[in-house]
Parts: structure tokens; sequence; C-alpha cells
């Protein structure tokens, strides 16, 4: 049981993990938009948007609203 | 009262939500209503400066504290995974390195202020968003700070576990809000 927890806790925190890389590269990627174009707000939006979905949905896990676990 | 009634009530509410999923909606809610506030700002922006952005902007700085409160996302999110796994440790040291970050994200702001006031001050255009922007949200990293402080004192008590964290969780779902903004308000005031 612990050791299924330890599990459970570690695929969280490489999901995690997985979710601050794709960060990184998306902001890599905002910041090379910027300097080879000239008018970037196009290219920034989708992957701004990306972003914050990705925060949203990983980090502050919108879809467990409906889970029933741990309570205070 | 007993103790099994107390649990029964806590975890059933009338309808068919949970007390939980009551929580959570109310705190979406919040957040949905902070972040009109945000809009708001960010649409006042391209309003008044459109996408003029002076060269005086320190962009190493920008990335800096971008990367920061990126990273600060992360350890928080490390800190509410390991309570929800029961790991006190782990929570209270991702909780602390999460607090640390965030300090240094505030000194970053005040030290791009410090340059700001110089090259824009808030009485110009560019400086009336930057710092609306910036002033706004720094407020709310400081009200993070001041609740990631209340959950570690409580944390050190022990008052947190895989069966009793709303605190943790309200409290990380609030700090990665501060972080989305950030997002928004990084690329709207350095990139675009």
């Amino acid at each position: 049981m612990a050791n299924d927890d330890k599990k459970g806790e570690k695929s969280e925190w490489g999901t995690g993990w997985k979710v601050f890389a794709a960060l990184v590269v998306l902001s890599a990627l905002e910041i090379a938009v910027t300097l080879m174009t000239a008018n970037p707000l196009p290219f920034l939006t989708p992957l701004v948007l990306a972003k914050a979905a990705l925060i949203i949905w990983y980090f502050m896990r919108l879809g467990n609203l409906a889970d029933k676990e741990a309570t205070e | 009262m007993s103790a099994a009634t107390q649990h029964h009530t806590h975890h059933h509410s009338e309808g068919n939500y949970s007390i939980l999923t009551t929580d959570r909606i109310g705190l979406w809610l919040f957040l949905l209503s902070e972040s009109m506030l945000f809009l708001g700002l960010l649409a006042a922006r391209f309003y008044l400066a459109d996408t003029f952005r002076p060269p005086e902007l320190n962009q190493a700085l920008g990335i800096g504290i971008t990367s920061i409160l990126l990273v600060s996302s992360l350890t928080m999110f490390r800190s509410e995974v390991a309570i929800r796994h029961g790991d006190q440790s782990s929570f209270l040291r991702h909780l602390l390195i999460t607090i640390g970050l965030s300090i240094l994200f505030l000194g970053g702001v005040v030290y791009e202020w410090s340059q700001a006031f110089t090259h824009f001050p808030p009485n110009t255009v560019f400086g009336t968003v930057f710092f609306s922007m910036t002033g706004m949200h720094a407020l709310h990293v400081l009200s993070g700070i001041f609740l990631m402080l209340l959950i570690y004192r409580n944390g050190r008590t022990g008052k947190y576990d895989e069966h009793n964290h709303w605190s943790v969780e309200a409290t990380a779902k609030y700090w990665h809000m501060v972080d989305v903004v950030w997002v928004f308000f990084y690329a709207a005031l350095y990139l675009v």
C-alpha cells in the first residue's frame, strides 16, 4: 500500500516535470518568435494560451472538480 | 453529533455535491472573478499603449523573474502532490522552496521598478500600464506568500495529511493562478 502510494507520487511528479518541460519549450518559442518577427502578437497568442491551458489543466487540476478525494 | 455523523455530513451536502466539490467550485468562481480584473488590465495595456514596448525594458530580468515563477509553480505542484500522498517532509520542503522563489520573484519586481521609475515613470502611458499590471500582480504574489506561510505553519504542526488538505490544494490553485496571470502579463509587457 505504501509502495503504491510512493509509485503514485512518483508518477504524478513525472507528469509535473513533463508539463514544466513543455512550458520551458513554449517560453523559448515565445522569445524566438519575438526576436524573429516584427509583429509577434499573432504568433504569441496561441503560445501563451497553450501555456495557460497546461498550467490550468495539469497544475491546477481543473479536471478534479468532481473528484471525491481528501477534504478537510 | 457523533464523529461518524460529522464526517458523513462533511462529505455530503443536501444536494448531489460533496462539500469538497462545492469548495472547489467556489474557489474556481473566485479565481474566474479575479481573472476579470487581470483581463481588464490586459485590455487597458493594448488600448492605452497599443503594442509599444520601450527599448529600456530589462529583458534579461523579465526572463529571469518569469523563470523563477514557472519553477515555483512546479515546486508548489510537487508540494501538493506530496501531501496528497501523505509525504509530510517533501510537502514542507517544497513549500518552503516555493516561498523562497516567490520572495525572489518579488525582489526582481522591486528591482525592475527601481529601473522603470527612471526610464518610464508612472505618469507616462507605458509607465501607467506597466506599474498597474506589475503592481496588481505583485499584490497577488504577496497574498500568495501570506497563504503559503500560513499553510507552512499549520503543516509543521501536522495539520494536513493525505485525507485532510483542502487548504493546501486551495493555496496551490491560487498560486498557479498567479503564474497563469504572469504568463499573459510577461508576453504583453516584454514580448509584443
